[in-house]
């Protein structure tokens, strides 16, 4: 078993969280959804597994490179 | 007499196999073609020998590459090669005498299998590292053989394919190698066929320092997920090659080097061949013509209702683009890396193009430094290689980030702009809904003298969004009301005259307005009426890109 780390690709505000800790995802799930430059972003699973960890909750303002989710395939 | 005559003439013999590493079964074979009286004996003496040096390493060394996951060099190219098409050249050369006791014997082929042979009726020249034959190593001869294939196929002018799996250069060997005749000769090759024959890296199990470069210079590089890496430099302490140089946490997702990750060895030569059918044999001739049977004239119901008119939402632009090109099919290039930007080759009335598209699905499909690289990198190919480029747009603008432009957005934004400048092939862009600031250099279709620029009723276009204009605009007026709820009231009303005014203006310039559902006619319809472009330049020596 790997871990995947997920990271926030441009800075954002996370408008939901679409997966919970134990979810099984498939490469291309939605894991959240982050808003930037007026655009809404969805962050996908780049594989399939299950959600290990989460690190974020809607409202939260996140920075290029931080953690969202860990994904254990 | 005659006994002790052959007594001197065995010990002779014996002397000399000793010194050459000639394993005895080879020696046989030899005496037998040697002292053959037909020539069908002498045929019958040379494939016997034939079938011993196709084992390269041996059984052993065999098994041992089936168990890492990986095939030998021939296997490997029987795949990538039509059935009974493929023929192997200097398969009898072997490593130079070194002094060091390396095992010359072993040394079949000394590593590596060259020759050609043809991918879907195409002629090809490949070279193939074989990985039993100590461990792949590059050796003088080794090097040498590469090197003159190489230069066959640019006389030859045929796409060259190189399947890399070596541990790395073989030090004892090449501390003699004769200066250029190295894999500085690779990559020389590789850089002057470079526009000329398509050149594509197979790295298939190891490939490090030298040939990295080697490989680095390919137009396209596969890798294997597992079971292949590629670095430059060695490995830091505590580091082993495969972390460093590892396909997927790597070169797919990271440094973008890795143009198609495959998920195992038949997957990695399948899309090889694929690939190859998408291209032109070289730059003098244009890409081939495959019928899919595909009705260009289909229209597709499902575009009309693809883009969301609420402009902050997201859609698939992969089904955009499965639904326009023809059978759905898409070679996409390089699909891991820089994702808000989509690069890949598909048909349209059997004709190769080249896609270019935002994607709204990552990063708002917004430009940045890598996306930049990634468009740079597969116009030009597409521009040395007849292969005309269609723009997808979708973009907000150029990411607006501290990182980005302290890493030099700016440097890697004008290779872009600079690669769509010179891009000579016939030229389209569609706007599907947004295109922004410097988005529009960037997806340009007529904006950089290009051909054509139509838009779906969806598109929003300008310098900027209305509400930053005004805030630029208008900032002395909007400064100068006093109340806040008077100065809002005014804001508001400005962002709506503008937006109005814009709108009126760039309905007015648009080139043609495009109902969703005749993208794909309306493509096929303007690259017949392109199909002969051509555009003469200033000449000069080289053009100097901004890297």
């Amino acid at each position: 078993m790997a871990l995947e780390r997920v990271e926030a690709p441009i800075p954002g505000k996370i408008l939901s969280v679409d997966v919970k800790v134990g979810s099984m995802v498939k490469e291309g799930d939605a894991i959240c959804r982050l808003e930037s430059m007026k655009m809404e972003v969805p962050i996908t699973a780049p594989l399939n597994g299950v959600v290990k960890e989460l690190h974020i909750s809607p409202e939260q303002i996140v920075r290029t490179g931080n953690l969202l989710a860990v994904i254990e395939f | 007499m005659t006994t002790q005559k052959d007594q001197e003439e065995q010990e002779l013999l014996r002397r000399m196999t000793e010194r050459l590493k000639i394993p005895p079964e080879f020696l046989e074979a030899r005496r037998r073609l040697k002292e053959a009286k037909t020539v069908a004996e002498k045929v019958k003496a040379l494939e016997d020998e034939r079938r011993m040096i196709l084992q390269g390493g041996g059984p052993d060394a065999i098994k041992k590459q089936h168990e890492r996951g990986r095939l030998t060099a021939r296997e490997r190219v029987e795949k990538l090669l039509d059935h009974g098409t493929l023929q192997e050249l200097d398969l009898w050369h072997r490593p130079y005498e070194t002094g060091f006791d390396i095992g010359e014997e072993r040394g079949r082929g000394d590593g590596v299998v060259v020759g050609y042979g043809q991918v879907h009726s195409r002629p090809i020249t490949f070279w193939a590292q074989d990985a039993t034959v100590m461990g792949g190593t590059v050796g003088t001869v080794h090097a040498r053989k590469v090197t003159m294939i190489m230069k066959n196929a640019l006389d030859a002018m045929t796409p060259v394919v190189g399947i890399f799996d070596s541990e790395g250069l073989r030090a004892h060997d090449v501390i003699q190698y004769p200066e250029f005749y190295s894999t500085s000769a690779m990559t020389y090759f590789q850089t002057v066929a470079s526009g000329v024959l398509p050149k594509i890296a197979l790295v298939m199990g190891p490939c490090a320092g030298d040939m990295s470069i080697v490989a680095g210079l390919s137009d396209f590089i596969f890798m294997v997920r597992g079971t292949s890496y590629m670095h430059l430099a060695p490995p830091p302490d505590g580091t082993s090659g495969e972390q460093l140089g590892d396909a997927w946490n790597v070169h797919a997702k990271v440094s973008g080097s890795c143009d198609v990750l495959a998920e195992n060895e038949d997957d990695c030569l399948k899309r090889c061949r694929e690939l190859l059918s998408y291209l032109p044999q070289n730059n003098t001739e244009k890409p081939p013509v495959v019928d899919k049977g595909d009705d260009p004239n289909r229209r597709e119901e499902e575009l009309l209702e693809i883009v969301p008119t609420n402009s902050a939402l997201p859609y698939s632009m992969y089904r955009v683009i499965s639904l326009i090109v023809d059978k759905g099919e898409f070679f996409e290039i390089k699909r891991y890396w820089a994702r808000n930007l989509i690069t890949g080759f598909a048909r349209l009335d059997g004709k190769t193009v080249g896609i270019v598209a935002n994607n709204p699905q990552d990063k708002g499909g917004c430009m940045n430094l890598d996306a930049a690289d990634k468009m740079s990198r597969f116009v030009r190919f597409c521009d040395a290689f007849s292969i005309p480029v269609i723009w997808l747009a979708d973009c907000p603008a150029f990411l607006p980030a501290v990182d980005e432009e302290v890493r030099g957005l700016i440097r890697h934004g004008s290779g872009v702009i600079y690669a769509n400048t010179e891009v000579t092939t016939p030229q389209i862009t569609v706007v599907l809904r947004k295109l922004y600031g410097g988005g529009g250099l960037a997806m340009p279709g007529q904006w950089l003298l290009g051909d054509l620029n139509v838009a779906w009723p969806t598109q929003e276009r300008g310098l900027m969004a209305p509400e930053g204009a005004v805030s630029i605009i208008y900032r002395r007026e909007l400064s100068e009301i006093k109340d806040q709820g008077e100065r809002a009231k005014q804001e508001k009303r400005r962002i709506l005259e503008l937006d109005w005014g814009l709108d009126m203006l760039l309905r007015e310039s648009t080139q043609q307005w495009l109902d969703p559902r005749d993208t794909r006619p309306f493509l096929i319809n303007a690259l017949k009426w392109l199909e002969n472009r051509k555009e003469e330049r200033p000449g000069r020596k080289h053009e100097n890109i901004r890297i």
